[in-house]
């Protein structure tokens, strides 16, 4: 069997003690900061991100994954004891989650969906395996024509399945590509918006722009809110075991949480936001008695946790296979490959074998530990959840600002942390979603050469395009993506979708 | 006369088009080129008028649909944070007789002003937290994660450690 010849060589890069080591760091770190209110998964790595650069590349990589799960896994266990999502994908989990903690059930909704999410990410791991390998073959078929319209294809559905106004998403998008040039031009060596300043060269860091518009933004947004005492409902580890009806009640809404959201991770644009809105839509038009959801329905929670967790493993295909990051956190995870010396697509696979499985297995394993260290850690999580938060910017702070000026010490790049917080922050005001700007910001210059390299190919001639069939195909995706946004019909459900 | 009905689309737009004449003007100098051999400044020129007329759209729009008003941006808790973390760039990199100031005393600093973007601000409170803080990261970052950043307060009480010891002996 080739996956499992695939999966052992992953385990067994993996496997050693001192990866398993790095993945469970990755893991506790990526609770410990994913779990304190108001900072969603995206933040946690931004500012979690700097730790891992020392690292080689497996074990970075490794610690990446175990961050970005336990992220995740801090993300839920807020949104059901406080009821203050992190992001986006745990507004879901809150609905319901919430509810159940206050009736006391917060034991059953914290193991159903750390559960759930175990099989969501053995399950998602087999899809890795199953649908990688085939399509990092089509992938090879690529050439530079069809790479630029898969990229245009993918940044349109990011924005199409992303929530807020697709006209501001694309001005973050394009804005986020002119950024991503700055620095020398390879083709021609002429330096490009570098205004004579020597660390701009290569071009803009990854780094102080990600912690600032992120980390840092996170923070401000926090301090200004006005300090409400923030109720955690306390949840002790013997309450933790859910009961027979529970688990009767939850594992077919687990079964088809994990089945939508692995489908729904592939595709670009797709990821843990858009499966978990779709699980809990599918799991209330499903039940006998939708009335319950809102109210503490277990299948609320079940449904969307295996789902966001599934629909996360699975988005690491589009990246891992075509190069190509399908929402912010995947753009993050590029850019975090980029730094050491990898160019995620489908030479990673035949290329560096033991590096592709290896984070393969090392999904598995974060998932694994997930479960078996941190649930049992829940009450130690909780009392980071009471913390006053004048205790905890400063430190969330210091931590974004040594880890950015730690990469060179460079205080130049402290000023482009505050410019880049500064700009964050107005953006946050005018209402723009900055998210889709570090997408636009890692693809960039392989879009600039992949367009350049057409044209150099047609002598110029844009048709080229369109007469290519891979191309073809991908642009008339597109078309229609862009066609259903312009449809009202669509346009109605999509805002009723994300009103919910 | 014009009347702005959705302050914040046209607040983004007016971001969205700066940025876009900003990428036209600093490329200016670049080489165009042509389609089929592309100059350096042919992208960005195509970027830059993308984002104008998106930026432009996003503005007339605000002025014929009505929107919600932009939310008072609270200046001090931005103020202080950015302050923060300027400082703490300009204190690493700050020497007194050659003595960087070094991670100990900037971490302790950050601490401070960044306490102070918060109503209630408690100078005792602060400092103590911000020392506390300050060994903490001094251990995770310079011992556990061995990062190169200067630390002579810490680097003078290993010395004074180990020639006290080697005094002993």
């Amino acid at each position: 069997m080739d996956i499992l010849s695939n999966l052992a060589t992953g385990f067994g890069a993996a496997g050693t003690w001192a990866n398993l080591g790095f993945a469970l760091i990755g893991c506790l770190l990526g609770t410990l900061i994913g779990v304190l209110p108001g900072i969603g998964p995206i933040p946690t790595i931004a500012i979690l991100l700097p730790i891992t650069y020392g690292l080689d590349p497996l074990s970075s990589l490794v610690m990446l994954a175990g961050i970005y799960y336990g992220a995740a896994y801090g993300g839920s266990t807020t949104s059901i004891l406080v009821n203050m999502p992190g992001e986006a994908s745990s507004i879901v989990t809150c609905i319901d989650g919430h509810q159940m903690a206050k009736q006391g059930r917060a034991g059953a909704a914290l193991a159903v969906s750390a559960l759930g999410s175990f099989f969501a990410g053995c399950v998602g791991t087999l899809f890795i395996c199953a649908f990688a390998p085939p399509l990092a073959a089509i992938a090879q078929q690529f050439n530079s024509p069809d790479y630029f319209s898969l990229m245009v294809l993918g940044l349109v559905t990011a924005v199409v399945l992303a929530h807020g106004s697709v006209v501001k998403a694309i001005a973050m998008i394009l804005i986020g590509l002119l950024l991503g040039l700055v620095g020398t031009d390879i083709n021609s060596g002429a330096t490009r918006y570098t205004f004579g300043v020597s660390v701009l060269w290569d071009g803009l860091d990854f780094l102080p722009m990600v912690i600032g518009m992120f980390g840092v933004v996170e923070i401000v947004k926090n301090l200004e809110q006005p300090d409400t005492h923030r109720d955690a409902i306390t949840a002790k580890f013997r309450d933790l075991w859910p009961k027979v009806s529970d688990v009767k009640d939850a594992w077919m809404p687990v079964i088809r949480g994990t089945l939508l959201g692995s489908i729904l991770g592939i595709l670009p644009g797709g990821g843990a936001v858009l499966a978990s809105f779709a699980a809990y839509t599918v799991e209330k038009k499903m039940a006998k008695d939708p009335s319950r959801f809102g109210k503490g329905a277990i299948e609320g929670v079940a449904a969307p946790e295996s789902a966001n967790n599934a629909a996360s493993q699975t988005s690491f295909i589009p990246l891992l296979t075509l190069g190509l990051p399908s929402n912010a956190i995947m753009a993050l995870m590029m850019g975090a490959m980029m730094i050491q010396g990898i160019q995620p697509g489908s030479a990673v696979m035949t290329s560096r074998p033991d590096l592709f499985w290896g984070m393969v297995a090392s999904m598995w394993i974060g998932n694994l530990m997930l479960v078996v260290i941190n649930l049992p850690m829940i009450g130690i999580w909780v009392k980071l959840l009471s913390m006053p938060y004048r205790f905890l910017y400063p430190a969330i702070l210091l931590f974004c600002v040594i880890g950015v000026y730690s990469t060179n010490n460079n205080s130049v790049l402290m000023l482009f942390t505050a410019g880049f917080a500064l700009f964050g922050y107005i953006l946050l005001r005018f209402d723009c979603e900055p998210a889709p700007m570090i997408l636009g910001f890692i693809l960039g210059p392989l879009m600039e050469e992949n367009l350049r390299r057409s044209l150099v190919l047609s002598r110029g001639d844009p048709m080229i395009f369109l007469q290519r069939p891979i191309s073809a195909i991908l642009l008339v995706c597109t078309a229609l993506v862009i066609a259903l946004i312009v449809l009202p019909a669509f346009r109605k459900t999509r805002e009723e979708a994300f009103q919910e | 006369m014009f009347r702005v009905k959705a302050p914040r689309d046209f607040g983004s737009a007016m971001v969205i088009m700066l940025i876009g004449i900003a990428g036209l003007y600093f490329g200016k100098d670049l080489t165009y080129g042509t389609a089929g051999r592309m100059g350096p400044g042919y992208f960005p020129f195509l970027l830059s008028m993308i984002i104008i007329s998106l930026g432009a759209g996003i503005g007339i729009k605000s002025l014929i649909v009505e929107g919600p008003p932009i939310a008072a941006p609270k200046l001090r808790p931005m103020f202080f944070v950015l302050i923060s973390i300027i400082v703490f760039g300009y204190l690493m990199n700050f020497e007194i007789y050659e003595v960087p100031v070094g991670l100990e005393i900037t971490a302790a600093v950050l601490v401070i002003i960044a306490a102070l973007a918060r109503p209630g601000f408690n100078l005792k409170e602060s400092a103590i937290f911000g020392i506390g803080l300050s060994v903490g990261t001094v251990f995770v970052f310079k011992v556990g994660l061995g990062q190169p950043l200067p630390t002579p307060l810490w680097d003078a009480s290993v010395q004074f450690v180990k020639s006290q010891m080697t005094g002993v002996r």
